[in-house]
């Protein structure tokens, strides 16, 4: 897949599906100038870059929440550039980007910078503000001066916040913004320096154990502290039975909660730690078989409202290290909707509900404005095939980094193009 | 008889088979007499390079190896990383390709991350001994233990073993329980409720916290030592109240109405974990255990390495 640009883009006999006003309907799309100028039938021209769209969907392209660019940083692990290219590769043209301890994104002047730095890139940057000075967890970051400079979150990245008062702060504090507080949802000590799922796997692999209360004892506190303040809470990275029944429970008495699932989560147990690959590592870990069936259980009957790549790149050197040592995390924006169509549509969840937990509900979640599918509107587009079988192999790779469980995975549905206004990556 | 393991690499006892476990029980017991003779050096492995990776401190384990090694005429490299280079977490494939340009023919690794010896197969040719890797498992001190006990009573199955201690941070322990198992011996597991891991039952093992019920029910306890460095801190709340819980002490032993074996595998907390009087009396094998930890170390060595000749 390459990135090229064109005056004139003609998506030929595709099925639309307007995610923003559930519409659907078999047009071809005319884009000229980075706008949509014609929808219907199209009469060919020489001038167009047409592309045949015969049993594909053609949707608003996606929006992930939490992608972490590693910038700004020293660059080695990814940079603007090449996450676009994998932004793109995957189907998101607005990534909504966190930040962790060591590429600190809390300050507006760091915002400022990101907004210039971002500004010649093909795809969208929605910053995520730390709620913390250097995410240490005790005082609050100028929110309000890093709101108005495009911050749409407020998110610690992998440090969770363990002092209940400062939670409520931030959630009483962002109240001021209508953004969502996020809050990686693991009480840290509970956690027991855990790298893999607490079972008898981690008995037998003499790995510490991460138990799964450690996450839903934390959700369980969030929720509770959110509910308390009536403060508007995203709970990332979800990944066990027990937590989805605390969100269920707060879900029905509170319209400020929302939450996300990996795509990586719905498709590994921790089974696949048995050799003790590091490209498995990830946090939260994997967990259960039945923990896994939960996650796609919940995401069927609407309880999960979105899907977040959870991109995390990591140098190789970096993950070949001893198990212990190895980095957590995985890149994940060029396998996330094939990955997630893989498991879902196997579960019979139609295309439609999978889209839109892929654009729709990440972009309500953080406040961003989807265009409609319609003449003169702005065309963010991302071209689907649901029914493609494929295997993701190294080349499908655009990330700077390749720390990836997926190599060689037999997957099902393929983003086949991204379309940001004049832009065309395919 | 064969005299090979069906597996290139010995890693741990987990996923070993019983006739390979079988076959070092028996190799090791015929190397055994070996050093009981005047001269205790076979020709084997002569010509056979063999690295001692230590990452970890280690005195026993590490002195085993090498007279094994010595005893099978095997050429002895010995090196030790420091502990500091460790915690900066070097690749591995950066420890290998110092290996690599070794040209060594087998390399028996000592690391303190669990699976590390695993992840090194994935990336060395020549064959890997485990020698302890962190809280995952440490087989031969499992197969010394083992063929300690076979010695004692001239089989495995059906007999009932205990091991008690620090379950939870303990390699040892896990490697005896996958090898006892394969070989038909029933165990229970006693310590401190929060030193025995949640799922620990999912292996076939009973679980309790009372010393003197465990007495009772074993043919042979297997003391494992307080390892107070792999601790957090308040895991044991004080050595007296750690003894009066679960000691192996002189009377527990002088009330039962039989002789249980007495098994540890050093360092011994003399008044701890165990009596000197118990330690040291007829009951005990502790000392066998070392001498049979140089021939199973024999064994494995020359079972992965050796000849199609017998010994």
């Amino acid at each position: 897949m390459v990135l090229t640009k064109h005056k004139n883009i003609l998506l030929k006999n595709g099925t639309i599906i307007d995610i923003v006003n559930g519409k659907s309907f078999k047009k071809d799309l005319l884009i000229k100038d980075g706008k949509i100028v014609e929808l219907g039938k199209v009469n060919l021209k020489k001038e167009y870059h047409i592309i045949d769209c015969t049993n594909k969907i053609i949707s608003q392209s996606f929006v992930d929440i939490g992608t972490n660019f590693k910038f700004p940083g020293v660059g080695d692990q990814e940079s603007l550039e090449t996450g676009s290219l994998a932004a793109l590769s995957g189907g998101y043209t607005k990534i909504c980007m966190s930040s962790n301890s060591d590429n600190l994104i809390d300050n507006p002047e760091i915002l400022q910078f990101i907004k210039e730095q971002s500004s010649m890139i093909p795809i969208n940057i929605y910053p995520i503000g730390t709620i913390t000075k250097n995410c240490d967890g005790l005082e609050l970051t100028e929110m309000g001066l890093m709101y108005k400079n495009g911050a749409v979150a407020f998110y610690d990245g992998f440090k969770s916040i363990m002092n209940s008062q400062v939670l409520r702060y931030g959630l009483e504090y962002s109240k001021m913004f209508n953004t969502p507080i996020m809050n990686h949802p693991e009480d840290c000590n509970f956690v027991n320096n855990g790298v893999i799922n607490e079972s008898s796997l981690s008995n037998s692999l003499g790995l510490n154990g991460n138990p799964t209360i450690a996450e839903s004892i934390m959700i369980d506190r969030d929720l509770k502290i959110s509910n308390y303040v009536n403060g508007k809470i995203h709970i990332p990275n979800v990944t066990c039975s027990d937590s989805l029944k605390i969100i269920e429970n707060y879900k029905k008495k509170n319209k400020l909660i929302s939450c996300q699932v990996s795509p990586h989560h719905l498709y590994f147990n921790d089974s696949y730690l048995s050799d003790f690959n590091t490209n498995f590592k990830v946090t939260p870990p994997f967990r259960s078989e039945k923990d896994r069936l939960s996650l796609v259980k919940a995401v069927k009957k609407g309880l999960i409202d979105c899907i977040a790549s959870n991109h995390d790149p990591h140098r190789i050197d970096d993950k070949e290290k001893d198990f212990n040592h190895a980095e957590f995390g995985i890149i994940g924006l060029e396998t996330a909707f094939a990955v997630t169509n893989t498991v879902l549509s196997k579960e019979n969840i139609s295309i439609v509900k999978i889209l839109e937990l892929f654009s729709k509900n990440p972009s309500n979640i953080m406040n961003i404005k989807l265009n409609e599918i319609s003449v003169n509107s702005k065309p963010e587009l991302v071209v689907v095939d649901p029914n493609q079988k494929w295997k993701f192999s190294i080349d499908d790779i655009h990330s700077k980094s390749s720390n990836t469980p997926f190599l060689k995975k037999s997957l099902i549905g393929k983003v086949n193009y991204t379309i940001n206004e004049n832009i065309l990556f395919g | 008889m064969m005299n090979k393991l069906s597996t290139k690499h010995f890693i741990g006892l987990e996923n070993a088979t019983k006739n390979d476990i079988n076959l070092i029980i028996k190799t090791a017991l015929t190397f055994r007499e070996i050093l009981d003779r005047p001269i205790k050096k076979v020709p084997s492995l002569k010509g056979i390079n063999i690295v001692n990776l230590f990452f970890e401190n280690s005195t026993r384990t590490k002195l085993s190896f090498e007279l094994a090694e010595k005893r099978l005429s095997a050429d002895v490299l010995n090196f030790s990383a420091s502990s500091s280079s460790l915690n900066k977490g070097e690749s591995l494939r950066d420890t290998v390709q110092n290996i690599q340009a070794m040209k060594i023919d087998c390399a028996v690794m000592r690391h303190p991350v669990p699976g590390s010896c695993k992840q090194l197969t994935e990336y060395l040719d020549c064959p890997i001994v485990n020698a302890g890797d962190g809280t995952h498992e440490h087989p031969t001190q499992a197969m010394l233990d083992i063929t300690s006990i076979y010695e004692q009573f001239g089989k495995i199955k059906g007999l009932k073993i205990v091991i008690v201690g620090d379950i939870l941070h303990s390699r040892v322990a896990m490697s005896n329980i996958f090898g006892l198992k394969k070989l038909g011996a029933e165990v229970m597991l006693c310590g401190p409720p929060h030193l025995i891991p949640k799922y620990i039952k999912d292996f076939g093992v009973s679980v309790t916290s009372d010393i003197n019920k465990a007495l009772l029910w074993g043919d042979v306890i297997n003391i494992l030592r307080i390892q107070r460095e792999r601790m957090g801190i308040g895991l044991v709340p004080s050595i007296r109240e750690y003894r009066d819980l679960f000691g192996v002490t002189k009377e527990r032993v002088k009330n039962l109405n039989k002789k249980i074996v007495i098994m540890h595998p050093g360092p011994i907390n003399r008044g701890v974990e165990v009596d000197s009087y118990v330690a040291d009396s007829d009951q005990s094998i502790i000392l066998n255990q070392v001498l049979n930890g140089v021939a199973v170390r024999m064994s494995i060595l020359y079972l992965l390495l050796g000849s199609k000749e017998e010994v």
